[in-house]
This record gives C-alpha cells, structure tokens and sequence, in this order.
C-alpha cells in the first residue's frame, strides 16, 4: 500500500482548481469556458453524475459554464446531489437538455459574450455555436490539468490503492475452471463495497495468446489489447493481462498486472517480467523535471529491435480526471512532440511497457508515479504487481 | 441491423456520409462490440459510413470489435496524432467527395479536421436519421433487449433480497454487478443505484451512508447484454424487517396502456410518463416519434407514492413488459 502524500482537502482542490482554470483562460485568451463533458464538469466543479453508457450518460449531462472573472462556475445538472457543498447553491441550476435544439438554443442564447471555449457538443450545441467560431476547450484544460496539486494526486493514489485492493480480492479466484466473467463480477462488487464512486471501464481479464498470429487479427501486426472479457473459462498455464480503472472523487486509477493462471510462472514468464521490470527501472532512474518525453524512450531502450511498448498506445501516459491524459511518452505523436515535451513537478506518467515473445506470449503490467522537485513518488503499489513474480 | 436499412436511410436525407462518435450509434449500424467505457467523450470519428459503396468502416485495432466477415481493409486503428487520424479518415473512399455527412456530435478541434478529410462536405445533425432507423423494424431488436431485460431483473431481484435497515446502497451495487457477470454480462446500461425519494434530489445517486427503516427507496438496475440495453425501476419501504413494494403510481397502468403503436412520445409525455426507446442503449425519441409495433422503450412513471420503470415491447393493441421483478 502507498502512502498519503497529504491530508486530503476536496474543498481546497476544488478551489485550486478553478484558479488553475482561471490562470489558464488568461493566458489563452478565453473569456468563457463551456464543458459538456462530464469529466471536464467534474474538473470545474466536483460534480458528481450517475456512471452510465456513452449515449445515456450523453443525455444526462451537466454542463459547466465558467466566466473567467467569475466567481464560480455555473453548474447545470439533473443531479443537484451530485453538486459539492463547498459549490454555492446559487451557482446550481436545473439541467439544461443540450442534446435537442431547444436546450442548446437556449443555452446558446444565456452564454456571456467574448472568446468562448468548448470541450464537445452535441450536434445540436455545435449548431447554436459554430458562428461564435469555439477554441478547443483544450487551450484551457490542457494546461490546467497537466500538471496535478498535492490533493489531486492524493485522489489518484487512494483511487489506485482501491483498485489495488479490489484486485487483491480477484487474483485467488483466477484459477482454471473459473470464468473470466466471473472474476469481473468479482472485482465490481469489491469496488462498490470499498466505496468507489465509479467503475469507468469494463474491467479487462484478457487470456493472451501464446503468438499474434493465433488471432483475433491485428492490423498492427501487435498482440491486440485490450479486448472486452468473455465468458471464457481459464485454464491452467493461461497468460492473463488484467486492466482496470475506477473513479473516486473525480480520479481515475489505471491498474495493469500481467497473471498466470493455475501455476507458478515458468522461466520464460519470469524472465519476461524481468525484463519488463528493467524497463521500467530504466525510465524511473532518471524521471526528474527537465526531462523530456524523449530521454524517457531513449531510457527505456529496445526489445528485439522494437519499442518495448505498444506502438498504438504509450511508453507512459498521464492519469487525472480521465484515466489516460496529458504526459504521453512514445505515441505516435512522434518523436519531434516526444523531444519538445518537458517533465515538470506534479505530472503524473502511468508507465505501461510490454515484452512480447511470440510464441510464448508476454508480460505487461503499469506503475504509476508523479513526478516531484527531484525524482518522482508513487501513486502505485509495486508490491501488488510483484505477487505473481516474487517467489 | 441491415446495412440496407441504414443506406435507404441515407438516401431518404440525402446524406452521403455518416461520420458517428458516439458507441451506440456505432452498435446500431455496424453492431460494434468495442471495449465498454463509462460516461461521455470528447466526439471522435469512431465509425464511417459511405453511402455510394454501402461501406462501414470502423476505429478498431483488430477484427474482434467486428462481427464475422466484416472486411479487415475497413478497420482504421487508434491514433493519438491528429494529422494521422485526417489520413486516416482521408483514405476512406468517398468522405473526400462526400457533399453531405452526417455527424452526431462535434468538437472544436475535431470540426478543423473533419473539414479537411471532407472539405467539400456540409455537415448535418446525425440525430433524425438515427431516429427514422430506430422505428424501423429490426429483427434482432426484442431478442436483443429481451435478453437483457433478464439481466436486469435479476441483477434487481438481487438487490430486493438485500435491502434492509443497516445495509449500505453500495453492497447492493456490487451485488447487482456480479450477478449480472453470473449471465457473462460486465457492462451495465448504469452502475445500479439505491437512493431516498426525496423532493430535492433526483434518484439517480446512491448517498454514502446506511438506509434507515421506514425509508422510501427508489432502486434501479440497468444492463448492457451484447450490445442491447435493459433496464428497471421500483420503490420500497424498507420496514424494521422486511421491505414492501410500493404500489405502482396511480397513472402507471393508464400509461402503460397507452404505449401502442401509432402512440407518439409527445402523447404520453404530456401526461408526466418519461419515455424513451432502449435498443442498442438509449435513444432519445423526439416527442413527435411514433411508436412501432416491435419496438422496445422504458416507461417510466412516478407520483408521491413512488416510481416504476420497466422495458416494453410495443405491440398493436397490447404492450407487454420485458423485465419483471419477482
């Protein structure tokens, strides 16, 4: 288990974060900032809302409108329980249906003047908008959130340690006979009972196979990962890479282990994860701001010839109010956007290389850490990646 | 559903393309099955379709997201680079030339490169199209969400069995989620909730701390089962040691009734029912949308007493309930 990095203030973040808003609008030039996201709604507000699919979370989202100068943001929601108590009652109105042309017309209409920025619209919000020509909401919540304060990074840690600690009740259920299903099963209700707010993806126990060519296809020519879980049955000797991701006071946490099912790892398994471990250790060794993105690649060396990681994911990515966010390390953004990118205090980087051997599958885990002053702290725990691989 | 049906749909609006972000709309013309994320995101061109080729080309790294036969040569894969998600897009026969595209969401960002992969395109609202497809017939629909409704109601009779003075909303939540993973089914239409009747807040979140007797609770279960969404709401008074379904609102067996063919959503929202079609998740009927005969939707009523929601399936004369709570 990790250990808190501060005592955790969610009235303070909350209030830090509408600043770091509020100093980014400045420097980009946005006099009104509208988020339809939920998770950008999240950001400004602490807003909570009911964790749904896409399209119905769509049809009951909240909607934030933040003038720069204001005091607070105006909050929109069907779900005034969900608002926090520190967000003045006058700043809380009743939802406003964006998502069918009267809504947005109206919306459109009550939205101050000046520069507006925008995360995402329904196509009936674009409409009513498009001639006010939006900026990309990114100008602003980019920089805002890239890099976290203290209590942002606390939620991260306790939301990761809850993961944890739900995974710690599934891995002696993953045995063979079991159905991957059912370790799904498993790992929903943990969260709910440790009192996670959401569960954010379905949670993936994907049996690896042994070669990329034993399918399904890959129009990378990679292993394929990751893949909604089926109800297939384990057996003994499968290679299993879990991944999962809940919220808890607006945080993602991004949990990655790679399982062997029914038996102790082979030679080839552990070698695997050694391997994967020294990449990792290899990066770690010299995270400190002033870094860039790409000294990180270069850190983290080759495998066979390649990139020690995915090709259409990350080395690293970042976590915060979405699970997979600013820093990305060794993304197709290339290396020009890898070498121009700079660490700094209170990045996070969820690190997530993968050491395949076709043939006899591969390992991938993830390690979460945040950069500090002179190095970096943990959000993760490596003892819960290490039980598979400690003997 | 038939791509014909989504091509004739097309046609009918003079749409050439359909550019469609949102992963519903994505399971209803190409019946994706892509890994289940909560909540909302940013619009991103997740699923093409070429009217003039009858082509559906889908945001996948590989053929599993796909059902069987789907050509390999129409994935495009997951980019964090906007210029390679333009060539991308870009090198999809026909979006170039494409003078109508459909779209069902926009981003700042994402309007700049949409208008480069198809800078001779007016860009309209996806919305009525999907609507015209979710009234028409699709055989796989009752089945679908049938199926579902099983889930549901199980998931929901799990939580009824629990509820009592002491217990915490959330183990009813975990409890309902694993045994919807008894059916092989991980993903919810929304995580379940317990929550009070209460004037000042809606009954959609569950409040962190214990239920107390003689409390009015609201509880509701939702599933995603392959694709096809479910879902069912009752009301309780929890007792010192039992609890007692409360008596559905006095408007629900009129309103009930009244969801027949030919019925719009208008009719029956004029009266205080919230309805809308479930399908390949929620859609969101305009009120001058008529019910089908073979359509499935939640009715949902409510009144001091409390609040009911079930899934139908829409009949001529009589309207059947999918889910059920034993």
């Amino acid at each position: 288990m990790t250990a808190p990095l501060c005592t955790l203030d969610l009235a303070r973040m909350r209030r830090e974060r509408i600043e770091k808003l509020r100093s980014a609008m400045h420097t980009a030039g946005v006099d009104v900032l509208l988020c339809c996201g939920q998770n950008n709604v999240s950001y400004a507000t602490g807003a909570r809302v009911p964790a749904a699919d896409h399209v119905r979370a769509g049809c009951q989202r909240p909607v934030v409108v933040f003038e720069r100068d204001a005091d607070w943001p105006h909050l929109y929601t069907e779900f005034p329980e969900g608002a926090p108590i520190d967000l003045p009652h006058e700043w809380v109105h009743p939802r406003i249906g964006v998502e069918a042309r009267n809504g947005a017309d109206k919306l459109a209409r009550a939205l101050p003047g000046g520069v507006l920025a925008l995360d995402d619209a329904p196509f009936p919000l674009w409409e009513a908008l498009r001639d006010r020509k939006p900026l990309d909401a990114g100008v602003v919540l980019a920089p805002a959130k890239l890099t976290k304060t203290r209590d942002e990074l606390e939620c991260i840690r306790q939301s990761q340690a809850l993961n944890e600690r739900a995974m710690r009740t599934v891995r002696p259920l993953a045995l063979p006979g079991a159905r991957a299903t059912d370790l799904s099963g498993a790992f929903l209700r943990a969260i709910a009972e440790l009192g996670a707010h959401a569960n954010t993806v379905d949670p993936v126990f994907q049996v690896m196979p042994k070669a990329i060519g034993a399918g399904p296809s890959s129009i990378t020519g990679e292993p394929v990962f990751p893949l909604p879980t089926r109800p297939r049955e384990l057996a003994r000797g499968d290679v299993m890479w879990v991944d999962s991701g809940i919220n808890l006071h607006g945080y993602a946490s991004d949990f990655g282990a790679t399982w062997i099912i029914g038996r102790e790892p082979d030679d080839r398994a552990r070698v695997q994860f050694a391997r994967w471990r020294d990449v990792v250790d290899h990066v770690l060794t010299i995270v400190r701001p002033g870094v860039t993105a790409a000294d990180l690649v270069r850190a983290a060396g080759t495998h066979h010839g390649g990139r020690p990681w995915l090709s259409y994911f990350y080395l690293a990515h970042g976590c915060g109010t979405d699970s997979a966010e600013l820093p990305f390390v060794g993304t197709d953004l290339g290396d020009a956007f890898d070498a121009s990118f700079v660490l700094a205090p209170g990045m996070v980087l969820v690190l997530e290389p993968v050491i395949w051997e076709d043939g006899s599958a591969g390992h991938r885990s993830e390690e979460i850490i945040a950069v500090t002053s002179d190095g970096y702290e943990w959000l993760s725990s490596r003892a819960e990646l290490d039980g598979d691989f400690s003997s | 559903m038939r791509i014909d049906v989504v091509l004739d749909a097309m046609a009918s609006r003079d749409v050439d393309a359909m550019v469609l972000g949102r992963e519903a709309n994505a399971r209803t013309v190409a019946d994706t099955r892509r890994l289940w994320l909560a909540g909302t995101r940013a619009f991103s061109p997740s699923c093409v379709v070429i009217r003039e080729r009858a082509a559906v080309h889908v945001l996948s790294n590989s053929d599993d997201a796909v059902p069987a036969g789907f050509p390999v040569e129409r994935l495009y894969g997951i980019t964090w680079n906007p210029e390679k998600l333009v060539a991308a897009l870009a090198a999809i026969p026909g979006l170039a030339e494409a003078e109508r595209v459909a779209v069902d969401g926009m981003t700042p960002l994402m309007h700049t490169l949409l208008s480069r992969a198809a800078p001779a395109a007016e860009l309209v609202d996806a919305g009525p199209l999907l609507t015209a497809l979710w009234s028409r017939p699709d055989p796989e629909r009752a089945e679908g969400v049938r199926a579902a409704a099983e889930v549901a109601s199980a998931g929901m009779a799990a939580m009824v069995d629990l509820l009592r003075p002491g217990v915490h909303p959330r183990t009813l939540r975990g409890v309902c989620a694993q045994v919807f993973a008894t059916f092989g089914v991980t993903t919810p239409a929304f995580e379940a909730v317990v929550a009070p009747l209460d004037a000042n807040a809606s009954t959609w979140l569950s409040p962190e701390r214990i239920l107390a007797p003689h409390e009015l609770v609201v509880l509701r279960a939702g599933a995603l089962r392959d694709g096809w969404e479910a879902s069912v709401s009752r009301t309780y008074r929890i007792g010192a040691d039992s609890v007692a379904e409360q008596p559905p609102p006095e408007q629900w067996q009129p309103l009930l009734s009244a969801c027949r063919a030919g019925a719009t959503a208008g009719d029956l929202r004029a009266r205080e029912a919230v309805i809308y079609g479930v399908g390949r998740g929620v859609e969101s009927w305009p009120d001058d949308f008529a019910l089908v005969a073979g359509g499935t939707c939640a009715l949902e009523v409510s009144d001091a007493r409390g609040l009911r929601q079930d899934v139908l399936l829409v009949g001529e004369r009589n309207t059947g309930l999918l889910t059920s709570v034993i």
